[in-house]
């Protein structure tokens, strides 16, 4: 096991790990959110459940990303080189936070647009759009991460 | 398509002005223009009545009874009053019966004993109370010779426990908690909650039965009142002139409704002016599309409707929005299942439903299309497969890199496309000068793009003259015509800061086309992954091997289709409403066209 081995599979759990906190915490927030506006609008519930769902990708990008590079790594094991482990390393750190991040945010626009929608307002179109705004940088990332595992690995 | 719309207004004489009225709700053409007036009572208690009535009919739908039999009376607003009736009562009895459960846990712990026995013994010269306090104290509870205890039952923790004494007994020393007014037994109570609930009872049922029989009298009696309250509220909008004699109403008209509107005014006589509608009316807007693009107008909706003077968008977004759909679904067999899914279920659907599994298989057959072109068919990367009827045609599929440059490219068609409608829009709304501008940027992005594809290709010799030309040419445009209403330095000024906020605009706008290829190879790893996984199941058991991996295949293969075709649909709705409206210059804000009409109609 030698440092670029180490690094590598510290920045894959990183990118797994953080990414699905994020949108853990990101679809808890919408949940949440619905639950409270069920008690005065209980006839949007797809509304509200595709809304919940929304920060539901971020885990999904970092599983993806992880699963790219995975298969690379193992392709490569102990030949490994030090530049190899710190990029693997760089892009699991920046999908990972980019995800943990983008996903707690989204989750807050949605539960808004669902305290919105409870309340009578038409606002689901928009608050879709709206959500899908913080959602970019973690899409961005994950293009990172596979750009990284072309050129890199 | 925005249909134009032409203003009418009437002058009626009072005595006909309810007949008139009435006819004009029935042929349902007018969009009357709103007014800032107080309302009536009538209305008022109309709406509410509404609101109430509304409420109601969804209550039974809720239910989802099927329909038999008919209802007892075809009085549908007396109807509504008993059911309302019956829902308040039905509120009185849910809280009496919460009162009277929260009173059965209070005496439960005493069981069932009489009430006159305690009496009987007061007359005796015994008096009893009711004591309760925790496990530890009752063991050490320490009274005077005078009482008596009796431990009753034992909860959790408590000791419920009665005291006998005399009186003027001193109740006060004893070390625990009295409860007091214990009036009724667990009998009266159990006897009260039945009788509560069989109340319920006979209220549930008779809810089931209106489900059953009078749902449809109940929406056709909603469906009148709907109609009164909106004829009421017109006939409100209308201005009384001439002390009162002659009333006017305004409204629009669609031109397509023309023949309609005239021949009734033709007929009764009205006397009426129209006009072609100015800027300063606040027009509602009607859109009419080809049977492709109509499709995708409740997505446009979303956003917002187009104002009235400007271009509808939908038939331009409408191939991108299904393109890229089909770009971040990226999979031949999820299209597929989505085509033929939603033809199977055609067959069956509510006529109002058809559009929306229409446009699904639009969407399915743009997934085919991009999923041949990625060569992902159900998760199966065909590009890495050995299949050997592809043997030959493996390299025409793209690879990651190709999607990701093809997103980028898609990215650039709809942004310099998009700059196309605006200028038409600044053309068709202000004049030819404003869209100068616009044309400006269409030259210097198309011809530099052309320049360096040319050169590239080696057809054009490579020459920065014909680059600085078209930059120059273009540049003029951008520099001098971003305001043509200010002078000629302000319009620099303008110029430059369009320059500024246009490229980096520009720049970002493109890049935000990378997710169509993110989420299309997510979309394709998550299924590849499945897959994966599948296999190992397979070959882990002989027999319930093949039936797990049935299982997991068909319920991951659900779960990916489910949650990416969400993703595949909101994103690209980001990219028309933001990307795309942005660079098209749509601002929106447009108020659908409402006709005074029959509840029928309107629908």
């Amino acid at each position: 096991m030698n440092t670029a081995l180490i690094l590598a599979y510290i920045g894959l759990g990183l990118m797994v790990a953080l990414a699905g906190i994020g949108s853990a915490i990101g679809v808890s927030s919408g949940g949440n959110a619905t639950i409270g506006s069920l008690k005065k609008n209980d006839e949007a519930f797809g509304s509200y459940m595709l809304l919940s769902a929304l920060p539901g990708t971020q885990g999904l990008y970092g599983f993806a990303g992880f699963f790219i590079v995975n298969t690379r790594l193992a392709e490569i094991g102990a030949a490994l080189t030090l530049q190899q482990g710190v990029a693997v390393f760089a892009a699991g750190f920046a999908l990972g936070l980019v995800g943990l991040l983008s996903g707690i945010q989204q989750g807050r626009v949605c539960a808004n647009g669902i305290a919105g929608i409870g309340s009578g307002y038409d606002i689901f179109g928009k608050t879709m759009v709206l959500a899908v705004f913080p959602e970019l940088y973690a899409i961005i990332a994950f293009a990172a991460t596979f750009l990284i595992s072309n050129t890199v690995l | 398509m925005i249909i134009s719309m032409q203003k009418y207004s009437f002058l009626v004489y009072h005595a006909e002005y309810d007949d008139f009225l009435k006819k004009l709700q029935e042929i349902g053409v007018l969009h009357v223009i709103e007014k800032e007036v107080d309302r009536s009572d009538e209305i008022a208690s109309h709406l509410v009545k509404l609101t109430q009535y509304d409420k109601t009919i969804k209550l039974l739908k809720r239910r989802e009874i099927e329909p038999s039999g008919k209802p007892e009376s075809e009085d549908g607003e007396a109807l509504f009053e008993k059911l309302l009736d019956k829902q308040e009562e039905l509120d009185h009895l849910n809280l009496a019966l919460a009162n009277q459960q929260k009173e059965l846990r209070k005496v439960e712990p005493w069981g069932d004993f009489s009430i006159q026995k305690v009496e009987d013994l007061r007359k005796y010269g015994i008096i009893v109370r009711f004591y309760v306090t925790s496990k530890k104290r009752f063991e050490t509870l320490d009274l005077e010779d005078e009482f008596t205890v009796e431990k009753i039952s034992e909860e959790g923790n408590f000791v419920y426990f009665l005291v006998f004494g005399r009186p003027g007994s001193d109740f006060g020393t004893i070390d625990a908690d009295e409860v007091p007014n214990i009036k009724r037994t667990l009998g009266d109570i159990k006897k009260e909650i039945s009788g509560i609930q069989e109340k319920i009872r006979h209220i549930e049922q008779f809810f089931d039965t209106c489900a059953a029989t009078s749902l449809g009298l109940l929406e056709e009696t909603w469906s009148r009142l709907k109609e009164k309250a909106d004829y009421y509220q017109v006939r409100d909008l209308s201005e009384a002139e001439a002390e009162g004699k002659v009333k006017i109403l305004e409204g629009f008209v669609p031109a397509t409704k023309k023949q309609e509107i005239k021949k009734f005014l033709d007929d009764n006589e009205v006397v009426y002016v129209t006009r072609k509608p100015d800027k300063d009316d606040k027009i509602p807007v009607l859109l009419h599309n080809n049977r492709f693009s109509r499709l995708f107008e409740p997505i446009g909706k979303l956003f917002s409707l187009p104002d009235y003077h400007e271009l509808d968008l939908t038939v331009f977004f409408a191939p991108f929005f299904m393109m890229f759909f089909g770009f971040c679904l990226g999979d031949a067999g999820y299209g597929l299942l989505f085509m033929i899914g939603a033809g199977i279920y055609k067959l069956k659907a509510n006529p109002s439903f058809k559009p929306l599994l229409s446009l699904v298989q639009w969407l399915g057959l743009a997934t085919v299309i991009f999923g041949l072109l990625s060569g992902t068919f159900f998760g199966i990367n065909l590009i890495e497969t050995d299949v050997s009827f592809l043997a030959g045609y493996q390299d025409l599929f793209f690879d990651p890199d190709k999607m990701f440059n093809l997103a980028l490219i898609v990215g650039f068609i709809q942004i310099v496309f998009g700059l196309f409608v605006k200028t038409a829009n600044q053309i068709k709304q202000y004049g030819w000068v404003y869209g100068l501008s616009t044309i400006g940027w269409i030259i210097v992005l198309l011809g530099a793009v052309s320049y360096v594809l040319l050169t590239n290709a080696e057809i054009l010799p490579a020459n920065n003259v014909i680059l600085y030309i078209i930059l120059g040419i273009g540049g003029f445009f951008i520099l001098f015509f971003s305001n043509p209403d200010v002078n000629v330095f302000s319009r620099i000024g303008t110029g430059l800061w369009d320059i500024y906020s246009t490229v980096t605009g520009i720049f970002g706008d493109m890049l935000s086309y990378i997710r169509l290829f993110a989420l299309g190879l997510s979309s394709a790893i998550l299924g590849f992954v499945i897959n994966d996984i599948g296999m190992q199941i397979l070959g882990s058991a002989p027999v319930i091997g093949h039936i797990f991996f049935v299982l997991f295949l068909l319920l991951g293969h659900t779960l990916n289709i489910l949650i990416s075709s969400l993703g595949s649909f909101v994103h690209p709705m980001r990219l028309t409403f933001v990307e795309f409206y942005k660079n098209a210059g749509f601002k929106g804000g447009g108020k659908a066209y409402r006709p005074f009409a029959k509840q029928k109609d309107q629908e």
